[in-house]
């Protein structure tokens, strides 16, 4: 288990230092000045120069990303070009709003996954487990903004139960976690579905229900686990997703969190902005990864002895 | 009804769809004409109008042929490439293999929808960056797929016995491993094209993608938002066609998958 | 008798009471996009403009009508040869406590108008000298400006104090409201002002401008009471409010010129054959009903009739509606087959929207057009900066005064992206300057003739500001320039 985290830590760092170079990079090359973003179409050529040379848009390439990678490891994220105050600053603001969303809809998608997954791979002859194939089948392919956008205007505009978008306080988050949470979901019941349908299958299943064993109990020792192994195997991907969606989602309602900071930043051409938001947003995507990695080790002991 | 045969439906409607587009559309999907704006389905226009008076079900006709032309050459690109170095990964093996892995799981860091963020800050909106992020987001998923198989099937007895008699490693990855690999990547292709249609719309919807006039189901949506309460059928119509479209190719790739 | 003596101590109560400022309430104002930043030095954004309008002050300040009023200076004189002013300062306080002195006032000044610091510089390049002593500041002109008070009335003519230091987020300014709390993408949030010089306190104690990009947002927000006024409010989205008996819409004049921008030195727009055919192929109604849902007045020159005293309105028929005569033109030009690119501001849906029913109606003259959407960044390097463009739409905020709305159009002026160029019309605005009355006015709009004569451009439009807000707000007034004034309102 040691080694395994060892290496998976150090891959973890790698990777991190790629994202951020081919962050840097890619925007490196675009057409686009911030200073003439920054100071509007009115401005002189000297105000623009002075504030190239202030954001030190005029020194090497090699050696802005240089300085950057050193203050970055030291937790100085630079300055915003656009607003002017810290990154870190409008990264803290941000980052609730974004938190909250996705660690709810994470936490509804596996445990809705997990409950409807159980519930029909148990039952799955009855007619409300297909029932559930049939509308998680649907749910994956509808488009995540589109469920959105029909929310808004059931809830929202024709209800008047909950607002439409901007963040006040928690009843803002409630379409949203569903619209982000939903597709997830889907897959995720999928999948547990697909490992609980094998594991009872399984001889050795068949084994336990003919010795006798307690029906509840072979459920949850074998089934169950193999159907959270299952789950943990793809739930790393839909993580992953989930957090891509909620840049779309935040779109969508209006919330002020990180995607939509994202956004702003590359088309404001923020490079200090978009590369921290970007390498954090990878640094969530590989702990999330990692994260999963650490529950199936424990969970599969074959994986651990990879 | 077999799953499956729902699903070949499905697409087969939307091929005709858009194949028969080329040939003829009721209206010019472009065709503004400001009177005639938030028209309700009728037999004149059979999904109705929308803000600028084009009608709608023109231009989802016109639209299905772009989304899927870019979802198709994105994941064709991105499978093409990845199958080559996933196959190369799992046939040569050690220090190559390392390699090309760890690039795989850095590029899994990367979702879809930052790549074509990223893609769009340099390429400018359109339909490049979006056939960009799809390719490149279908790169580690073939790669670790095509390295998988060829890992499996190189052990098969057959293999061994081409080996045995003489074959070059070479005509024994393209004639044998190969061919055994591509049913399971061709059902990862049916799989992915669904995604990429997804991710089609959404960046679309987002403002970055398809750019107008040219119709696109996502930047239909974005443009209906505004009057969903005034005419339901701009929002209701390219939703549906997205959803069927992605239901379709999950079907159809879900049923074959199985036998993974 | 005691009972009555009550009875008319609270009826008297009950009538002053709307008029006295309440404390506690608060207006919610739903805006667009998030303020750049409150440095007056810096700041162009609009969207920092209209919150700033409040917080800042200059010399002089903006009425309703355009016109100008005193705000830090009491009154002012002017010297016969139009090159000295004379300001009187009155007694007033910056956010900080401190008293404003004309030192304040002079270091101020003479930071906007210097290159290295400032970024509109160029407003103040007639300025000699700026200098302070008592309660008096002194400014001396090298030419007679006309236009010169209205620029002190501009963001980038605030005053604040002289070793003020970051003023980006966190602005000193002098004006009824101060700066108390900006959360980027949220909120910026604006607390009453105890000490304002006029001694009138707004009927809000806090007003809070929430950042909300999209407007359906918005406007469900102000359905459900989460906003009370959204100040610029998308003609698109009217429908949602236009019978909710819970909310009015005032309409005004925007101040905007709309403009479908030619590039006028690339060939073959530099032949006014050209220009002319796509002019008069123009259908305006067409455009107003379909961008702007019948909420803007048509314009055929740079000046908007919002501008009162100085717009010409005999332009109508300078180039019709006349796509026959249109098709003459080119053919006689020799460009029939005409094919160019239409480059638009992926961020406007107004301008996107014209641009796609400005190319169909020229598709209908036989005119081939690309639509090339780019966004916000992008236009500024390519189509402002480098004016690499063929045609484009845009929209010119609205200033005090004529001249700088028109020095725009000035051979070699930095913001002449138009590449537009007339000696007369050069020799125009420089006189007008220098003019008074009816002189100037005359100046100008013979101006705005040859705007139109020789089609520096296609004068689209100025789009109807639509004001949405809960019906109790009264007191809401229409600027001609890009602000909010949230002092005027009440309940």
């Amino acid at each position: 288990m040691g080694t395994y985290l060892l290496r998976k830590s150090v891959s973890f760092i790698t990777v991190l230092f790629v994202v951020s170079l081919i962050t840097f990079v890619t925007l490196q090359v675009l057409p686009g000045d911030p200073a003439l973003l920054i100071l509007g179409t009115e401005s002189s050529p000297q105000a623009l120069a002075a504030l190239r040379s202030r954001l030190g848009l005029d020194r090497p390439a090699a050696v802005r990303f240089g300085r950057w990678l050193v203050n970055f490891v030291r937790g100085d994220l630079g300055e915003s070009v656009r607003y002017n105050i810290p990154v870190s600053t409008l990264i803290r603001q941000a980052l609730p709003v974004t938190l909250n969303l996705a660690l709810w809809a994470v936490a509804l998608a596996l445990a809705g996954s997990v409950l409807v997954g159980v519930l029909s791979a148990a039952y799955g002859e009855r007619w409300w487990g297909r029932l559930a194939g049939v509308l998680s089948r649907l749910a994956m392919a509808v488009p995540q903004f589109w469920i959105g956008i029909l929310l808004i205007q059931l809830f929202a505009v024709k209800l008047q139960l909950l607002p439409a978008g901007g963040f006040a306080d928690w009843r803002s988050l409630i379409l949203p976690v569903l619209t982000l949470a939903l597709p997830r979901t889907a897959v995720l019941i999928n999948m547990v579905q697909v490992g609980m349908a094998g594991a009872l299958r399984a001889d050795y299943v068949r084994t336990a229900k003919a010795k006798g064993l307690p029906w509840g109990k072979v459920l949850f020792k074998h089934a169950f686990i193999n159907g959270a192994i299952g789950v943990a195997t793809a739930a790393g991907i839909q993580l992953v997703q989930l957090l891509a969606g909620t840049i779309v989602v935040e779109q969508v309602f209006g919330l002020p969190g990180l995607g939509q900071l994202l956004l702003n930043g590359v088309l404001q051409r923020d490079l200090p902005l978009v590369q921290a938001v970007t390498v954090l947003g990878a640094v969530g995507v590989l702990v999330t990864n990692l994260l999963m990695d650490v529950i199936l080790a424990f969970l599969d002991p074959r994986v651990r002895f990879d | 009804m077999k799953p499956e045969t729902i699903g070949l439906v499905l697409i087969g409607f939307i091929m005709v769809l858009s194949i028969g587009a080329f040939f003829y559309t009721p209206y010019d999907p472009e065709h503004i004409a400001v009177l005639e704006r938030f028209r309700p389905p009728s037999r004149e226009h059979w999904l109705g109008t929308d803000h600028l008076g084009r009608d709608v079900f023109s231009r989802l006709a016109v639209g299905a042929r772009w989304s899927l032309l870019i979802g198709g050459l994105g994941v064709l690109i991105g499978g093409m490439l990845g199958t080559i170095l996933g196959a190369a990964a799992g046939y040569f093996g050690s220090k190559l293999d390392e390699l090309l892995m760890r690039s795989a799981d850095g590029l899994y860091a990367f979702p879809v929808i930052l790549v074509a963020l990223l893609a769009v800050t340099v390429l400018g909106p359109g339909s490049r960056p979006v056939l960009l992020a799809v390719a490149v987001g279908n790169l580690p998923v073939f790669m670790r797929l095509a390295r998988n198989q060829v890992l499996k099937i190189r052990n098969e007895p057959f293999v061994e016995a081409a080996r045995a008699l003489g074959a070059s490693e070479r005509r024994i990855l393209f004639c044998h491993v190969l061919p055994n690999a591509a049913p399971v990547l061709l059902v990862q292709a049916v799989l992915s094209l669904a995604g990429a249609i997804l991710a089609e719309a959404s960046l679309s919807y987002l403002g970055v993608g398809i750019q107008p006039p040219h119709p696109s189901w996502g930047r239909m949506l974005r443009e209906a938002q505004s009057f969903a309460g005034l005419a339901p059928w701009t929002v209701l119509a390219p939703g549906i066609l997205i959803a069927a479209t992605v239901l379709g190719f999950n079907l159809i790739g879900d049923r074959y998958a199985q036998g993974r | 008798m005691k009972y009555t003596l009550t009875l008319i101590v609270l009826a008297a109560v009950c009538v002053l009471a709307p008029a006295a400022a309440v404390s506690g309430a608060s207006l919610r104002i739903a805006v667009s996009a998030d303020p750049d930043t409150f440095d007056p030095t810096q700041a162009v954004a609009a969207s920092t403009v209209e919150i700033a309008f409040n917080i800042y002050e200059g010399l002089v300040k903006a009425a309703p009508d355009g016109t100008l009023v005193g705000a830090l200076a009491s009154h002012w004189e002017v010297s016969p040869d139009q090159l000295t002013y004379t300001f009187t300062l009155r007694d007033a306080f910056f956010h900080d406590g401190r008293k404003v002195t004309a030192d304040d006032v002079a270091s101020a000044l003479n930071r906007a108008r210097d290159p290295n610091v400032s970024a509109r510089w160029s407003d103040f390049a007639l300025v000699e000298s700026v200098e302070g002593s008592g309660s008096e500041v002194v400014i001396h002109l090298s030419q007679p400006n006309a236009a010169f008070l209205y620029t002190l009335a501009e963001i980038n003519a605030a005053i604040y104090p002289r070793d003020a230091q970051g003023l980006a987020s966190r602005p000193i300014g002098t004006g009824p409201y101060r700066l108390v709390e900006w959360r980027p993408n949220q909120y910026v949030r604006l607390e009453r002002f105890e000490q304002h010089w006029s001694g009138h306190l707004p009927y809000y104690d806090e007003v809070v401008f929430r950042i909300i990009p999209d407007q359906n947002s918005a406007v469900l927000n102000l359905l459900s009471g989460d906003v009370d006024l959204i100040p610029r409010m998308e003609a698109s989205v009217y429908h949602q409010v236009a019978y909710n008996p819970a909310v009015k819409v005032e309409a005004g004049p925007m101040n905007l010129v709309q403009i479908l921008a030619i590039n006028n030195q690339r060939p073959p727009f530099d032949d006014i054959r050209v220009r002319k055919a796509l002019a008069m192929s123009i259908n305006r109604d067409e455009i107003i009903y379909g961008a702007a849902w019948g909420f803007a007045q048509p314009l055929y020159s740079g000046i908007s009739p919002a501008m009162s005293a100085f717009f010409n309105d005999s332009l109508a028929d300078v180039n019709p509606y006349d796509p026959e005569r249109a098709r003459e033109l080119l053919r006689e030009a020799g460009m029939s087959g005409l094919h160019f690119t239409l480059t638009l501001p992926a961020d406007y849906p107004l301008h996107v929207q014209t641009g796609e029913i400005a190319a169909q109606q020229w598709k209908a003259i036989g005119v081939d057009v690309d639509i090339e959407l780019v966004e916000w960044g992008t236009w500024l390097e390519r189509v402002y900066t480098q004016r690499d463009y063929d045609v484009s739409i845009v929209g010119l905020a609205g200033r005090l005064d004529p001249h700088a709305i028109l020095v725009r159009y000035t051979t070699g002026n930095s913001r002449n992206f138009f590449n537009f160029s007339s000696s007369e019309f050069d020799r125009l605005v420089e006189e007008g300057l220098r003019l008074q009355g009816p002189e100037r006015a005359a100046a100008y709009k013979r101006a705005q003739e040859i705007l139109a004569q020789d089609v520096a451009g296609i004068f689209v439009m100025d789009p109807e500001q639509l004001a949405a807000m809960r019906r109790e707000i009264k007191g809401w007034a229409h600027y001609p320039i890009y602000v909010l004034d949230a002092a005027r309102l009440y309940e």
